[in-house]
């Protein structure tokens, strides 16, 4: 099975998509590559927040125009990186209109930059756009 | 108190001031805009973790009244109230955490005028 382009899911449009592709997508898990860049920590952790969001926008009956809701026990191992990115996001359980993943960017070593949790919930301005 | 009018051309922020052990940022709007490129074309909003990262920056301010070098080892919490758009004015405020833990701050960032986001921030000395 061929798996989409993160950018036709996706909101976000250059620059601000940082993810290239979905390596792997199972039940409960996605996995996405980022292209080799210098990265700052706010920038590893958006790319695990698209990431989360293509994984929720997968799920049926997800919210397809997801933002982020809250980070939690986010452990920052580098605070930038120069390379290339595997990002994976699982998904933990849902709470009321709340979507919580877990996350890990990786270097493509398998060293462990960051890492955590993210809530993402129905973006409440989707119906407002025009 | 003390005020620090920043480089416009290096720094994410127009104004900081430090009043009695609190940090308030005021974020360039020009910066926000930036933030916001491609996020969401049509309908711009500042992305989370970039509130996260200038939340941190405030922070490691803070902390840099009383050690030179202060990194980020953890988000503790960072939870958005309401979405921050680029063409309102954005001020993050950092203060130490309430529970008086060392290299904790808690941290919040204000957008025409209410709180949209608030985290705690866990620092360790820098390598």
């Amino acid at each position: 099975m061929s798996l989409p382009a993160p950018a036709e899911l996706l909101r976000h449009r250059p620059p601000a998509v940082l993810v290239d592709a979905i390596a792997e997508h199972r039940a409960g898990g996605l996995l996405c590559t980022a292209a080799a860049r210098a990265w700052t920590w706010p920038q590893m952790l958006e790319a695990a927040a698209q990431t989360a969001g293509l994984l929720a926008g997968l799920h049926e009956g997800a919210p397809r125009d997801a933002v982020i809701a809250q980070y939690r026990d986010v452990d920052v191992h580098a605070p930038e990186h120069r390379g290339a990115l595997r990002v994976r996001a699982t998904f933990d359980r849902r709470v009321l209109q709340f979507w919580r993943c877990r996350f890990e960017v990786r270097d493509l070593a398998g060293h462990l930059l960051l890492a955590g949790r993210v809530a993402l919930a129905p973006d409440t301005r989707a119906g407002e756009r025009p | 108190m003390v005020v620090f009018h920043v480089d416009r051309d290096a720094s994410p922020f127009a104004e900081v001031v430090v009043t009695e052990g609190v940090v308030h940022a005021v974020v360039r709007r020009s910066y926000a805009e930036e933030l916001c490129a491609g996020h969401f074309p049509g309908n711009p909003l500042v992305p989370g973790a970039y509130l996260a990262g200038l939340m941190a920056e405030v922070a490691a301010t803070l902390l840099g009244q009383a050690c030179a070098h202060a990194r980020l080892d953890a988000i503790e919490e960072c939870a958005f109230a309401r979405p921050v758009v680029p063409g309102e004015p954005i001020v993050v405020e950092a203060r130490p955490a309430r529970s008086g833990e060392p290299r904790c701050v808690e941290a919040e960032v204000r957008s025409g005028g209410v709180r949209a986001a608030r985290a705690r921030l866990r620092f360790g000395a820098a390598s």
